[in-house]
């Protein structure tokens, strides 16, 4: 008995060796390990089938099926003869189309572009040897018959390497060595890859120290990880203007300097994607210590690196909200080292100009430098039947941006000063092209106190609904504490008011930048909009009305199919982040 | 050479009545389209040789009206085309921006039913040019358009009366403020120079004293009006009539002038004829009787013209260089086409010609100036970008398709049939056999190669006139 417990042991053990040497052969072998070190791009599918599931599972699809223009994207002729021929695959493999893509992706999906041989590489890495070649040899022999009925060569010529079969295609071909799957569209990346697989060399990416530290830092469990070498970009001279640490232009200074910033010397970039039932999210992160970051980029990052945006204010409508650590003054002041000598000396001379408005105060440093660095950009729809004015032809959402000031008492009558000059100017100018001018109105509204310029206009004025453009904006300022609002109309700025009253006070976030869009205000607008956007399309296409028709009511049902885009930069643990997320609606039940 | 001055008026004038060497076919009807409208297509032309001459005049005309009554007042599909279109003028004026209207209206030129209506309508713009580089609110320029087509076929008097009264035309002209004390001359000089008489007929003694009479008149808010306080309400004398005259009485003297029926017969006959020469008086004088005794009414005074000998005559076909608008429009309307109006309107005015933006006071020039080294490059560069443009589409799918639907077969036929539709005049042997040629050796997709063929048509001399 004890004999025969031992045996039973020793197979058991032998068993689980077998089977452990098996499953680690099997992580082991991804598809780093088989691209050649000299790769610059890199991407790995580690969960295909999670892809899969989000494109034919989720309530995306569902709602897609839900639509009226479903019937018309599946019902053309492309999409039916696409099912054809899937249909032809199927029988003749006899297995369903996505059990076989999922069975012949179960070890990933694996994408690289190889600097040395400047060409690209597919790999499939199947769970089975077996499906696989199956459903291979079964593409391939569709393909030779069809070019053999229209009388064509065969467009699959096959040559061996190394006792592997490679069928050319082009430059490049495909080969199939167990489980794998690989296609290239270079004859010499194959050559690489197919002796990595063969061989079993070493001397892969996944020998390469920069990808290693990449990959130790990666998060696990993502769909999709991706790694880009930006040294040797940088080294090769692609894309040169990306990687000068300048933006050039003080809009995309404001929104981009510090990934700029990172950009000009991080050693790569990785990617993760990962696939839910309520969205996907993209992150995208390079190494960086945004405490260590250039004086002149201080604005961006703020003291030690930990400049941190506001919780953002979302009064009723919000499109789209933008909440920001930005330091306008310190950008304004580091003009000289940020910009060009051209673009500085612009800002050096508008200087003058803007001061002026503030009874000649210094603009960067008086001005600028009395607000603090969380600003807010809100961009919210309108509801014009519900102010008393004409209702525009065109409804533009109305935009404000929100600071603190840090004297309030003192800033905010400057401020007050610059915004009646503004609206002075624009009357004289509007007058001459023969609009109504606007009139200055004091109001409160609880605390606060709002100071709007509205369109002086007559009952039967203010009675129009296809009123011009122009009617879109009723500029507004608002002083509500600390917070000074800027606002093209009225209703956004008493709307963020009451949106302010509620917060008892500010909250930090833990991102430098926060952008969020909100899809079902954005289809409510666009669809506010139709009319005009049909016209425009028919001028731009040269198509029929009920042409362009069709093709806004297909954007408007895509956008429906959506609940939000959201983009975050984040700094801190020696990185910068961005992480883009978008939202899926919930299934309608249609 | 176009010599007009051996025409006998009775013969021009007379009704066209075809024969074996001047026969009502697809040429004749192509030509009566090209002027009347900016053409037609190969069933279009196909359509007007079974209606007969006057039958297809009519048509295009009167779009669909019986009678000559009607026309003016009642324009073809006032439910169907006219409508949308107006509610699409109405969408893209709301935008605000008056440069998006050129697109707008040249969609009404590419898909109106009704030609006639936008070609008049554009020879009115010319006439009483304003420009948007000015008048910059697009509500005001769309108003004033939709003035210039109302009475495009209807009576110039009320045309005119319009104008004077038209907030853009006086923004255009400086004179939204005309104060007793210090008139405004403006208007009244173009009045009489440009829009109804012409230099030579009228002193600057009548300017002076006409301007009194519009003294008060004002655009206030976007909007005329009268201030009768600023109104001169004196004796006033000009054109050999004296009294206590309003800008209205003034317009109306105007007209009655028998120099403004010959201004406006021998610039119709300019548009619809030849630039060149000047037609002789004794030509002009039956057609300001005949726009005269009809009270000033356009169409019967076009109708006289285009159902004319002299129309179909050598000294009109091919007398007339294509404009800008008429070469894009025409080209698109001949090759059953659409394209990207926006990005038509932008060529057009790099050709010279963008609508709503005339460059004085005086309308565009026309004739030989539509032609120089540049634009002629630039005239052959649009046909090419037109035929090229991914967003340009032909019925059917493609030029291929068009071709195959007219029942064209192999090259020759194509070419002229590409050269019957396109081309005015005839074409030399030497020229057609080198688009044969062409034809047949270019490469590509049949598409391809038929655009290759229009692209080498649209280079010849011949393709630039009308």
């Amino acid at each position: 008995m004890p004999r025969l417990l031992s045996h039973l042991f020793a197979i058991l053990l032998a068993l689980v060796l077998s089977g452990g040497d098996a499953r680690a052969a099997k992580v082991a072998r991804t598809g780093a390990d088989l691209f050649p070190s000299t790769t610059v791009i890199y991407a790995e599918l580690g969960q295909s089938a999670d892809v899969i599931r989000f494109v034919m599972d989720s309530p995306l699809r569902k709602n897609l099926e839900a639509t009226e223009i479903y019937p018309y994207l599946v019902g053309n002729e492309e999409y039916q003869g696409f099912l054809t021929i899937l249909g032809a695959i199927e029988t003749q493999a006899g297995m369903k189309w996505r059990s076989t893509l999922e069975a012949i992706t179960a070890g990933g999906v694996y994408l690289g572009v190889d600097s040395e041989t400047e060409g690209l590489a597919v790999l499939l890495k199947a769970d089975d040897a077996g499906t696989l070649d199956k459903a291979v040899q079964t593409l391939i022999g569709l393909t030779r018959d069809d070019a053999k009925s229209k009388g064509n060569p065969d467009p699959l010529p096959s040559q061996l390497h190394r006792e592997v079969e490679v069928y050319k295609a082009g430059e490049g071909g495909f080969a199939v060595v167990d489980q794998w799957l690989i296609f290239v569209n270079k004859g010499d990346l194959g050559k690489a890859i197919l002796d990595n697989l063969l061989d079993a060399n070493e001397q892969t990416l996944s020998a390469n120290k920069d990808f290693r530290t990449a990959r130790k830092s990666a998060a696990k469990g993502k769909s999709l990880w991706a790694y880009t070498d930006l040294n040797a970009i940088r080294s090769a001279g692609i894309a040169e203007a990306l990687f000068t640490g300048k933006t050039e232009n003080p809009g995309a200074e404001l929104l981009f300097g510090g990934i700029a910033e990172a950009l000009k010397d991080t050693p790569h970039v990785t990617g993760t994607l990962d696939f839910a039932d309520e969205g996907a999210v993209l992150t995208l992160s390079v190494p960086m210590d945004s405490a260590a970051a250039s004086e002149s980029r201080s604005f961006f990052f703020g003291p030690k690196g930990k400049g941190a945006a506001e919780k953002p204010i979302l009064p009723r409508g919000t499109l789209l909200s933008i909440s920001t650590y930005r330091d306008l003054s310190a950008m304004w002041l580091a003009a000289d080292d940020l910009f060009n000598e051209n673009q500085a000396a612009k800002l050096a001379q508008s200087e003058t100009t803007l001061g002026l408005f503030f009874n000649g105060k210094d603009f960067g440093k008086e001005v600028l430098g009395q607000l603090a660095p969380q600003v807010q950009l809100v961009v919210a729809r309108q509801d014009f039947k519900a102010a008393d004015g004409p209702i525009p032809a065109v409804k533009y959402p109305a935009g404000a941006l929100v600071f603190h000031t840090k004297e309030p008492e003192t800033m905010q009558r400057y401020l007050r000063l610059a915004f009646q000059t503004v609206v002075g100017f624009i009357n004289i100018q509007g007058t001459q092209q023969g609009r109504s001018p606007f009139e200055l109105n004091n109001s409160k509204q609880g605390d606060a106190t709002v100071i709007s310029a509205d369109y002086f206009l007559s009952d039967e004025e203010k009675k129009e609904t296809d009123a011009a453009v122009h009617h879109n904006f009723s500029p507004a300022i608002a002083q509500v504490g600390d917070y000074f609002v800027l606002s093209s109309a009225r209703q956004l700025a008493s709307s963020l008011i009451e949106a302010l009253a509620k917060r008892p006070k500010p909250e930090s976030l833990d991102v430098n930048t926060r952008f969020h869009l909100d899809a079902k205000e954005l289809a409510v607008i666009l669809d506010d909009n139709k009319g005009q956007l049909i016209a425009s399309n028919q001028l731009k296409k040269g198509q029929t009305e009920d042409e362009a028709a069709g093709e806004i009511t297909v954007l408007l049902t895509l956008v429906d199919m959506f609940r939000d885009a959201s983009l975050e930069l984040k700094t801190g643990n020696g990185q910068l982040g961005l992480n883009f997320s978008i939202g899926v609606a919930a299934a309608t039940s249609k | 050479m176009n010599d007009l001055g051996a025409v006998k008026p009775d013969w021009a004038w007379a009704p066209f009545e075809p024969s074996a060497s001047q026969p009502w076919n697809r040429r004749a009807a192509a030509h009566l389209y090209r002027r009347a409208g900016f053409g037609a297509d190969s069933r279009q032309l196909d359509a007007a040789v079974k209606q007969g001459a006057e039958g297809a005049i009519k048509k295009l005309l009167y779009a669909g009206s019986s009678t000559l009554e009607d026309a003016p007042a009642k324009p073809l599909a006032k439910g169907g085309f006219t409508m949308k279109a107006d509610m699409m003028g109405s969408m893209v004026m709301s935008g605000g921006k008056p440069q998006a209207l050129g697109a707008w209206w040249l969609y009404r030129m590419l898909h109106t039913p009704d030609q006639s209506l936008e070609k008049l309508t554009l020879f009115w713009h010319g006439h009483f040019a304003t420009s948007a580089a000015k008048v910059t609110d697009a509500r005001m320029i769309k108003d004033h358009d939709t003035l210039l087509r109302r009475h495009a076929r209807g009576n110039f008097g009320q045309l005119t009366h319009g104008m004077a009264k038209d907030p853009a035309m006086l923004v255009w002209l400086d004179s939204t403020t005309n104060r007793k004390r210090r008139p405004n001359e403006n208007f009244s000089r173009e009045l009489m120079e440009l829009f109804c008489l012409r230099v030579g007929n009228y002193t600057e003694e009548d300017i002076r004293e006409m301007a009194r009479a519009f003294t008060g008149w004002e655009i206030r808010k976007g909007k005329f009006l009268v201030n009768d306080r600023q109104h001169d309400k004196g004796s006033k004398t000009f054109l050999g009539k004296t009294g206590a005259f309003k800008g209205e009485d003034a317009v109306r003297i105007v007209l009655e002038q028998p120099a403004t029926a010959r201004f406006i017969a021998r610039k119709l006959t300019r548009y619809f004829v030849c630039d060149e020469p000047e037609m002789p008086d004794a030509l002009i004088e039956p057609l300001a009787i005949l726009f005269r005794e009809n009270d000033l009414q356009v169409a019967p005074l076009v109708e006289r013209i285009l159902r004319s000998n002299l129309f179909y005559s050598k000294h009109a076909i091919a007398q007339k260089v294509r404009s800008p608008v008429e070469l894009g429009i025409g080209l698109l309307r001949s090759l059953e086409a659409t394209a990207n109006l926006q990005q038509l309107n932008q060529s057009l005015g790099q050709l010279g010609q963008a609508l709503y933006y005339p460059p004085n006071v005086k309308g565009w020039d026309g004739g030989r100036a539509w032609i120089n080294s540049s634009t002629m490059l630039g005239r052959n560069n649009l046909v090419r970008r037109l035929l090229s443009d991914k967003e340009t589409r032909f019925k059917g799918g493609d030029l291929a398709a068009v071709v195959k639907s007219a029942g064209v077969d192999g090259s020759e036929a194509t070419v002229d049939w590409l050269l019957e539709l396109l081309v005015a005049s005839e074409t030399p042997r030497s020229v057609r056999a080198s688009l044969v040629s062409l034809a047949k050796t270019s490469k590509g997709e049949p598409h391809r190669r038929i655009a290759a063929v229009i692209h080498a048509i649209s280079a010849l001399p011949e393709f630039q006139l009308s």
